[in-house]
């Protein structure tokens, strides 16, 4: 036994409607939207719009932190490396490393987001943070040179450097002997104006050569934001 | 220079010339006389004397490596007069 009730309008007690239709298949639902007892599971297709998750701005670059709210993507967002492409000789140092510097194109090579930029040896940051700086100089001379420094130099008012490493090696061989220092740096970068670094190097015996390439990297720094300040 | 300390670009002579980071490369892929660029105001070295640079050094490398050869050829020789047999001449160098 079956039986059919037909109405338009479903109204509560006092006149007020809950449901209607329009007679073709098309409902108006009046009832108000639940506050409560509706199980996540419940929730089975389509996509929650993203301003229904948090505030701000959701994009690629953006995730939803845990107070509801999204912030720029962590992670390395920026990654570059320069080299020296020349060698020199003959000085007992270089303060700064000045010239002949390019940034790497090693076959393979890249950066990540936005590079350092070098004029005259000193090099300056693309944005404010946390950056992790690290430099190597390689050196030669046949004979003996009994100490070679690979020296970050930082300056926090973009006049006065200070040493942020200074790092040694040494060479004492009969034939030609190479010898490499480094040393690495993690720098406040709170302001790309006054906050820059540049390479310097001592030099004991200023018969030593140090070594520059275009091809590979023997002197050189790498240059990569972890974080912001 | 090579591996083994031996100069093989003009590059190894042009450190020699003056001090420093007097001298760069218009394009440093390609380290030819054409593409020398001199930073510090001074004279650039021609071509030849260049060249002529290189193979001077190279010699003198030669040389020096030859001269060493023959010294240990003939410090063995002179050992062996002596009496030495072979182990202990090795032995002696260890």
């Amino acid at each position: 036994m079956s039986s059919t009730i037909q109405v338009d309008n479903i109204k509560d007690i006092g006149g007020n409607t809950m449901i209607s239709s329009n007679g073709s298949g098309t409902f108006t639902n009046s009832l108000p939207a639940p506050t409560s007892g509706i199980a996540a599971s419940a929730i089975d297709s389509g996509t929650i719009a993203t301003a229904r998750l948090g505030s701000g701005t959701a994009s690629s670059s953006t995730f939803l932190r845990g107070d509801q709210t999204y912030a720029a993507a962590g992670g390395i967002t920026a990654a570059s490396q320069w080299r020296l492409t020349t060698n020199f000789s003959g000085v007992s140092s270089a303060n700064p490393i000045a010239s002949n510097w390019e940034l790497s194109d090693t076959t393979g090579y890249g950066s990540l987001g936005s590079n350092m930029t070098e004029s005259s040896g000193i090099f300056t940051f693309p944005s404010t943070g946390y950056w992790h700086i690290w430099a190597v100089i390689n050196f030669y001379i046949n004979g003996q040179s009994l100490y070679n420094s690979c020296a970050i130099m930082a300056t926090v008012n973009n006049s006065s450097y200070a040493n942020a490493t200074d790092c040694y090696t040494s060479i004492n061989t009969s034939g030609t002997g190479y010898a490499s220092a480094s040393g690495d740096f993690i720098f406040d970068v709170t302001n790309t104006s006054t906050h820059k670094v540049r390479l310097d190097t001592a030099i004991q015996n200023n018969g030593t050569t140090v070594q520059g390439s275009s091809i590979d990297l023997r002197t050189g720094m790498t240059f990569i934001r972890l974080g912001d300040t | 220079m090579d591996i083994n300390g031996r100069e093989n670009h003009i590059e190894d002579y042009l450190v020699t010339v003056r001090l420093g980071q007097w001298f760069g490369w218009s394009d440093s892929k390609n380290k030819i006389y054409e593409n020398l660029i001199v930073y510090d105001g001074g004279s650039k070295p021609t071509e030849q004397e260049c060249n002529n640079g290189l193979a001077t050094l190279q010699t003198i490398y030669d040389d020096e490596l030859s001269k060493k050869e023959t010294d240990k050829a003939s410090g063995n020789a002179k050992l062996k007069a002596l009496g030495l047999t072979d182990d202990e001449i090795k032995a002696i160098k260890s």
